[in-house]
């Protein structure tokens, strides 16, 4: 069952934080934060908009379709106060910037984890 | 009967519905007016959540993300709403935008709206307050509330003015149109009356049905009414006729005289003075107009016992010169109610009366000298003898012979000899007294009574008076005088007898004595001797 995967919030390695709540998690994917609670610059990566993955993660944290999220930052833009999470390729990318990036923070497939970076939370 | 278009029953009936519908209007309007403002404001109130629900999403993000930019234009946008004085938005992270006037009328109050999370966790971020404009959404209302109710009203009065013609239409024109052909239409003629177009099988049309037979009815009660009347009339005619132009008095009184109904010819008998007082109530009654009252009003109360008629002849009082005689017939006769009544006819017999006196009279009397003849003379003779009998009276009887009476009417003539007559009868007469009588037997015989007066019977000196007025001469014409004389034979009542029969014959043998005697003397019948006037015999 593919929906019944797990998904996973993954940072870098070497970030500090060591585990996000639901909510703090929501904050910074819907852009009412931009940093870490222990105040270090957060970067949201995205799967690709017709993901499996992104449709799931969307739904298990705000209850939302992709393109209701895609509206919701549409609305954001015009502020120029907000800009929605960086849209990656594909796991692999996400992976890797996370790897690359000490702020970033991502979500993957449980089945995609690996090593090189830090499981902080679970969208379920 | 002329109607006025306002008395009529379309304006009557229509003013009816107008009068209730206002007063319906006036009553329900106001209630209606308030709830249809309370209504528009509770509307408002809604319009206001729902304005909220259309913002809630980017006041949620607002709220959310602290955003200033999204909350100035969900202000705004609000603010830009008539229904809306002022507008807040508080987050709560610390996000307050207000615009307009957030200061609520006296009256009313702000409203407050929860702003949820945009992320679904049901947590609320903010609230949004806005002051309504309390005075717009009123005055909309009010608005709304007026046209509703003017509305309304208008209903109402096109409903009012549709019943008013159709009361016109279906009721009132075609009544008028009955009622016009009733109107002109002539008791007891033959005309009728038509239903008005389309109201055949309706009310009107049965109306004017049952109308019909009745003016059926009515005429033919008319026609026999009519009929009846002529009849009665004709009826009446004649017997007016008859009893107008009866040449017979008739005349209808109660059973005690009281005069109720009379016809001319009775007018004309009985003379218009009794008339009169017969007339007028209580002066007079029938029995009064008669010499014999008493007598004719017994016979009035008789008659009803009786039951026979009644005929006699009675005589009106107060005609001493000309008497007036009615042959009257009285018989009772009963009217409608049952009362007896008194029908008196009468016929007019004075002149029969009259002329059966004359004829008494002439035969009673001598045409030549108006003496009493024998056969009257006998008859008051025999008269007074009962009078004198019953009064105890006396009476004298005077056999009168003229002496030489026979050679003047052989000398001179029969006319000469009743010349004679005529004077020796009025000197006799003059002699005598007004109850004494003087008749003339027959020829040249004359017989005298003397009645006994209150001085006595004075008989020798009357009998010498008379000797000596009919011994003068008299005068026959032409200057000729002739003379005569007398024999009187005496007989007195009662010392000669009883009976006229017996004292005439004692008279008459008497009277012979004194012819025999030498005449020209008188002579009682029995005693003797004779008186003979001597002076003038030869």
């Amino acid at each position: 069952m593919c929906f019944a995967a797990d998904v996973l919030v993954i940072v870098n390695q070497a970030n500090e934080v060591s585990s996000l709540d639901k909510k703090q998690i929501i904050d910074l994917y819907m852009g009412r934060y931009q940093n870490f609670p222990n105040g270090e610059a957060a970067f949201p990566l995205d799967q690709p908009p017709v993901s499996e993955i992104r449709t799931i993660f969307y739904q298990n944290l705000v209850n939302k379709s992709v393109a209701q999220m895609n509206a919701y930052w549409a609305k954001l833009l015009f502020t120029g106060r907000a800009s929605p999470p960086r849209v990656m390729t594909d796991s692999l990318a996400v992976k890797r910037a996370v790897r690359e990036n000490k702020g970033a923070i991502g979500y993957i497939d449980s089945v995609d984890l690996d090593k090189t970076v830090k499981v902080v939370g679970r969208a379920d | 009967m002329r109607i006025s278009p306002w008395n009529g029953l379309a304006v009557r009936v229509g003013s009816m519905i107008a009068i209730s519908a206002f007063l319906f209007l006036a009553v329900f309007s106001y209630f209606f007016y308030q709830r249809t403002f309370q209504n528009e404001i509770r509307a408002t109130t809604h319009s206001l959540s729902q304005l909220i629900i259309t913002v809630e999403s980017s006041a949620a993000i607002a709220s959310y993300l602290n955003n200033v930019e999204i909350a100035t234009e969900v202000v705004q946008g609000l603010e830009r709403n008539d229904m809306v004085s002022g507008v807040s938005i508080r987050g709560s992270s610390g996000l307050y935008l207000a615009t307009g006037d957030m200061t609520p009328r006296h009256d009313a109050e702000l409203h407050q709206y929860p702003v949820g999370s945009p992320v679904g966790d049901g947590e609320s971020v903010g609230q949004i307050t806005i002051n309504p404009n309390q005075q717009f959404i009123e005055q909309r209302a009010r608005k709304t509330a007026t046209i509703q109710v003017q509305s309304m009203a208008m209903q109402t009065l096109i409903i009012v003015i549709l019943v008013m013609i159709l009361v016109y239409w279906q009721l009132t024109r075609p009544i008028r149109f009955v009622a016009q052909q009733l109107h002109d239409l002539q008791p007891g003629s033959g005309q009728r009356l038509c239903s008005p177009a389309g109201h055949r099988r309706n009310e009107i049309g049965g109306l004017v049905v049952d109308t019909n037979q009745l003016l059926e009815t009515v005429q033919n009660a008319i026609k026999k009414e009519q009929d009846l009347r002529a009849q009665v009339e004709s009826l009446e005619r004649r017997f007016r006729l008859i009893f107008e132009h009866a040449s017979g008095g008739i005349a209808l009184t109660s059973l005690h005289g009281k005069l109720l109904l009379h016809n001319p010819a009775f007018e004309k008998m009985v003379g218009s003075n009794f008339m009169k007082e017969l007339m007028e109530s209580g002066t007079k009654i029938l029995p009064d107009i008669f010499e014999k009252k008493q007598k004719v009003r017994k016979i009035l109360l008789q008659i009803p016992t009786d039951l026979s008629p009644i005929a006699m002849d009675l005589k009106l009082l107060g005609y001493e010169k000309e008497p007036r005689w009615l042959h009257c017939l009285f018989s009772s006769v009963e009217n409608e109610d049952g009362d007896l009544l008194i029908e008196t006819i009468c016929y007019d017999i004075s002149e029969r009366t009259l002329r059966e006196k004359q004829i008494q009279l002439q035969a009673d009397r001598d045409p030549l000298t108006g003496l009493l003849n024998r056969r009257g003379g006998t008859h008051y003779l025999n008269l007074l003898l009962e009078r004198c009998r019953a009064e105890n009276r006396h009476l004298a009887l005077l056999m009168i012979d003229l002496d030489r009476f026979k050679p003047i009417n052989d000398t001179f003539g029969h006319e000469s000899g009743d010349k004679v007559l005529c004077e020796v009868a009025g000197r006799m007469l003059n002699t005598v007294r007004q109850d004494d009588l003087v008749i003339r037997l027959g020829g040249d015989e004359f017989l005298i009574a003397l009645v006994e007066g209150h001085g006595g019977l004075q008989v020798a000196p009357v009998a010498g008076k008379i000797l000596r007025l009919l011994r003068e001469g008299i005068d026959i014409g032409e200057g000729q005088m002739v003379n005569v004389g007398a024999s009187i034979g005496i007989a007195l009542y009662p010392e000669y007898g009883e009976e006229m029969r017996t004292l005439m014959d004692l008279a008459d043998n008497a009277m012979y004595k004194v012819k025999n005697g030498g005449r020209n003397g008188y002579c009682f019948a029995r005693e003797e001797p004779c008186f003979i006037d001597r002076h003038t015999s030869d």
